[in-house]
């Protein structure tokens, strides 16, 4: 047979319980990655902290809150037929996600130049010995699943205002929602390890 | 420009053209900024050779080598098509799902050089692959076996050798995880009988992903090489040359296969199976590869973080495994404090349940054939499912026995031996399964069978040694002896490459419609199986006489050049019995008699059609109504077949919601 | 510090500018140019009456959804605060930990409804 088609496994309603299962083990799957990094912090910085700024960190964590908040909303807003919320809270979540991308890559990293050498580092380099390396590690890869997923909520917005997803056919959104919140989930945990839990501990230069 | 349409050569030129723009990308903002163009002025490269040139002329560019490799594989995948319907998708525009070539027209070989969706046809090119892979490694050893023939040869230079056992290490586990993804993506479909895996897409991107990963690490090779072994451990990874970082993101696009491919095999598994097919009616296989999907998903992950964490500690300074300036608990300024423990503790948690992601699968068609060729229900059906799911949860407990003498807390010993020693325990149930099977049946000893016996006798090899290694006391002598290296290599053939090879030749009349020459295999059995036995008994004498693992030399006074010779020679007679079998099932089969749609007489659902099978491979529905392994039990049926193809009304009803 | 300037004003105007044309690009190219498909909105309209007993039940939804969301803020503000407060006052680990559970239990019942992958019957 050259071609042919499977009648069960072709309905959208077994296609979106399938996607929705495998998108949960991916999750899943990165939860491991994400919890190596989360060891690999307690390994090596122990009871300690790097002494940070705490204001911009917080402001930031609001950002990303609010803008799941808004995530929840479109997803709410498209199942129920809302259309002009919909687009608007999805355009909302983009911008408070790209809020805190861009505060992390120049609040919190911050580019400068010294003796001629491109660095990154306002408040604390890649190169500070392990306090830098896990800082950069934890919040470099948190930062690229936030690009990835604001890039994605676009895409989505992009189809959403065309009229590509309805009450009864939004995977897309719902992929695009569960994703953000999970990134969302992530920071929960990665904000006090990096800012509260331990002892401060200076810049001793 | 007709080649052009084959998928291969599209992503060949792609990522060439990504590693261009990836290299000119980061070299460009390094000149727009007035920086440099070279990271480290004083590498220079050594124009002698072509070999040193290549060795060396990179090294100054290390994060533009790193960038590009990245984009060579997004051009890769970009190139070959893998990614082209999703991001149709993110276009809004929908494409339907068809059985049969992807692109209409294309002749049936060149499917396998392009982007395909058929679980049938990626099964096919993961195995290719994978025994293309296992051909470059096997190549390795018989090199630097040589090296090791005698004391004191001076055949291959230290630093090449060091290159070739690192590469043949990972190669090889590269080779292992394609033959697993083979047999996972060709088998489990049809056992289950679903006409496709869940994802057919991700299904394809997670083959062609390895095309990428495995181009790198072969390219690693060329680069300036590597002298860590397999494990990259820091801080020799972290000083190494080159091309430990190609080396680092080979294994990671392999992993990201890994991680992709096991989760489409999970939900395949729980949400394909025919109406009937409870849980404890899958054939046995079907569990070893969810049990193995299960480790692959969640501990792929850790690997990829600790080798990503050298390679950032190598290009941007990041030192998580640089202990640098005073001990951590005296810090009081952000100088130094990493720990190349951690990394052992993150690499070892992937890399020991990768043994039974090995494994698993090979166990799982052991207990496959032995009742079919016993004619025999398998003894302790359940016990056998349960005990690959054991195995996989209690191989996530026992990592740090790879570490008893690296320098971890004393206090983790003890436990670590205990939890490594449990794994005797379902292991020991599948022993106990195959002679039940085996015990008095009526055996036929056909090629497959023959290496599933074979397997056993081997895996028992690396079975016996296991415990003296996870066992503290002796542990402390026997590490990184060549011990090791004969209990890994006995597990290895045992777990994977007899069962592998049984498999090749049992599905192959199924995949192909013909028979392969019963005297070639055996003579590849009869070769290959005592040989090994030489090879892996030899290895463990070598081993406890004082051989040490990864050195490329070793004293006359040892006295043990007469087993390194055998260990040699047996080594060439396995490399040139596998060549007997690539001949017989590649080449000679071709012209040999058909085979009918079910030689073994097996119960199994893809054995009930025909041979080879059609593109659709369940036009009606099959119901399980019995159990799958009730060998010789008179009015015993396994499987029927629907009248119509089921609506999915009808399906749903059937399957009870599940 | 010409370099200073370089990336302090370059950087964000360039990854900002880039992000702006991308965004055009992305309307331009896309299928229908940015246009509404008002075949599609048409279809999904005609799926759901204008009014009607339907129409009542998917605006009550509406405002419980909506309602649940604003809950969810309030939850997620206050266990934020006590998050900080644990962290200043008390300085403990486990209680710190306790919060962080209870914002990503949360988050996964609510936000992410979780029961959605065990439950086999499909809204939409």
């Amino acid at each position: 047979m050259a071609a042919g088609t499977d009648t069960l496994h072709d309905s959208y309603q077994w296609q979106t319980r399938t996607n929705r299962l495998g998108f949960w083990l991916f999750f899943l799957s990165e939860v491991f990655i994400f919890g190596g990094l989360l060891v690999a912090r307690f390994f090596l910085w122990g009871g300690t902290r790097p002494d940070l700024p705490q204001i911009p960190p917080l402001l930031l964590t609001v950002a990303l809150l609010l803008s799941s908040f808004f995530m929840f909303r479109a997803e709410m807003a498209i199942a129920t037929d809302d259309r002009k919320t919909f687009t608007r809270s999805l355009l909302l979540t983009a911008v408070l996600g790209s809020i805190f991308f861009l505060g992390v890559m120049f609040v919190e990293w911050g580019f400068t130049v010294e003796n001629g050498q491109l660095v990154l580092g306002n408040h604390i380099k890649p190169t500070d010995g392990v306090y830098g390396a896990v800082f950069y590690g934890m919040t470099g890869l948190h930062a690229l699943h936030v690009i990835s997923g604001v890039i994605g909520i676009l895409l989505v917005w992009n189809l959403g205002r065309k009229g590509h997803f309805s009450a009864e056919r939004h995977w897309g959104v719902e992929a695009t929602a569960i994703y953000w919140h999970y990134v969302d989930l992530v920071w929960v945990f990665f904000y006090p390890a990096l800012y509260l839990i331990g002892t401060a501990v200076g810049h001793g230069h | 420009m007709r080649v052009l349409k084959l998928g291969l050569v599209r992503g060949l030129l792609g990522g060439i053209m990504g590693w261009l723009f990836g290299f000119a990308l980061v070299i460009g903002a390094r000149l727009a900024l007035g920086l440099p163009a070279k990271w480290n002025p004083n590498l220079v490269a050594d124009t002698s050779t072509v070999w040193r040139f290549l060795a060396t002329a990179f090294a100054p560019y290390e994060p533009a080598m790193v960038v590009g490799a990245i984009f060579f594989a997004i051009g890769f995948m970009i190139g070959v098509g893998a990614v082209t319907d999703w991001l149709k998708w993110a276009r809004g525009i929908e494409t339907p799902f068809h059985h049969g070539a992807r692109i209409p027209g294309t002749p049936e070989w060149a499917r396998y050089f392009n982007v395909d969706y058929s679980h049938k046809v990626i099964g096919v090119q993961y195995g290719i692959t994978g025994i293309l892979l296992l051909g470059v490694g096997g190549t390795l050893a018989m090199i630097f076996r040589l090296q090791l023939a005698q004391p004191e040869l001076n055949f291959v230079q230290p630093d090449a050798f060091n290159t070739m056992i690192s590469a043949h290490g990972m190669i090889m586990i590269g080779a292992i995880l394609l033959g697993v993804g083979a047999m996972s993506n060709y088998l489990v479909p049809l056992m289950i009988g679903a006409n496709d895996m869940a994802f057919p897409r991700l299904n394809a991107f997670a083959f062609w992903i390895n095309v990428p990963g495995a181009l790198l690490l072969s390219s690693a090779m060329f680069i300036g090489g590597w002298n860590t072994g397999w494990t990259g451990y820091p801080p020799l990874s972290s000083q190494a040359p080159l091309g430990v970082q190609y080396f680092f993101l080979g294994v990671f696009f392999i992993g990201l296969s890994s991680i992709l491919g096991s989760l489409n095999v999970i939900v395949t598994t729980i949400t394909m199976r025919s109406p009937g097919m409870s849980l404890f009616r899958m054939p046995i296989f079907v569990w070893a590869a969810f049990a193995t999907s299960i480790i692959q998903l969640t501990a792929t992950q850790l690997i990829g973080l600790s080798f990503l964490m050298v390679l950032m500690q190598r290009i941007m300074g990041m030192g998580f495994f640089d202990p640098g300036g005073p001990v951590w608990y005296e810090v009081d300024k952000w100088v130094g404090g990493g720990n190349p423990i951690l990394f052992q503790h993150l690499f070892w948690f992937y890399s020991h349940p990768a043994v039974y992601v090995f494994i698993l699968p090979g166990l799982g068609i052991i207990s496959e054939l032995l009742p079919v060729f016993s004619r025999k229900p398998l003894f302790g059906y359940k016990w056998v499912a349960m005990s690959s799911m054991a195995i996989a949860l209690v191989g996530f407990l026992v990592w740090a026995h790879h570490m008893f003498v690296s320098g971890m807390s004393n206090f983790l010993r003890v436990p670590f031996m205990m939890s490594t020693l449990l794994v005797a325990v379902p292991t020991g149930v599948k022993f106990f399964s195959w002679l039940g099977t085996l015990w008095g049946g009526r055996i036929e000893y056909k090629t497959p069978m023959l290496f599933a016996l074979g397997a056993i006798s081997v895996f028992l090899i690396g079975g016996l040694t296991g415990p003296p290694l996870g066992t503290v006391a002796t542990d402390m002598n026997l590490t990184d002896t060549y011990f090791v290296v004969g209990h890994f290599h006995a597990t290895m053939f045992g777990g994977f490459v007899f069962p592998f090879f049984a498999a090749l030749y049992y599905w192959f009349p199924k995949a192909t419609g013909r028979m392969y020459n019963e005297r070639l295999g055996q003579l590849h059995f009869w070769l290959m199986t005592p040989a090994f036995w030489v090879m892996s008994l030899g290895q463990i004498f070598v081993g406890t006489h004082g051989m040490r693992r990864r050195i490329a030399s070793y004293e006359f006074e040892l006295g043990i050049g007469d087993a390194q010779m055998m260990v040699t020679i047996a080594g060439f007679v396995i490399f040139t019995s596998v060549l007997i079998m690539l001949a017989n099932l590649f080449v000679l089969s071709w012209r040999a008699q058909r085979a009918g749609a079910n030689p073994w007489r097996s119960r199994g659902l893809e054995w009930q059609v025909p041979s080879p099978m059609p593109e659709m491979t369940y036009a009606t529905t099959p119901i399980v109504v019995g159990e799958p392994y009730d060998y010789g039990k008179p009015g015993s049926t396994y499987v029927q077949f629907a009248p119509a193809p089921l609506a999915p009304a009808l399906g749903a009803g059937v399957t009870g919601g599940d | 510090m010409e370099n200073l300037f370089l990336i302090f004003i370059l950087l964000p105007v360039v990854v900002g500018g880039g992000v702006l044309v991308g965004a055009w690009l992305l309307t331009r190219i896309m299928p229908g140019d940015g246009k509404v498909d008002s075949a599609k909105v048409a279809a999904a309209k005609a799926a759901v009456p204008a009014r009607g007993p339907e129409y009542v039940e998917l605006t009550a939804n509406r405002k419980k959804a909506y309602r649940v969301g604003y809950v969810m803020l309030l939850v997620l503000a206050v266990l934020t605060v006590a998050e900080i407060a644990v962290s200043l006052g008390l300085n403990s680990v486990a209680l710190l930990f306790i919060v962080n559970i209870l914002e990503a239990a949360a988050i996964l019942v609510v936000f992410m409804h979780i029961k959605s992958v065990w439950t086999s019957k499909e809204t939409h």
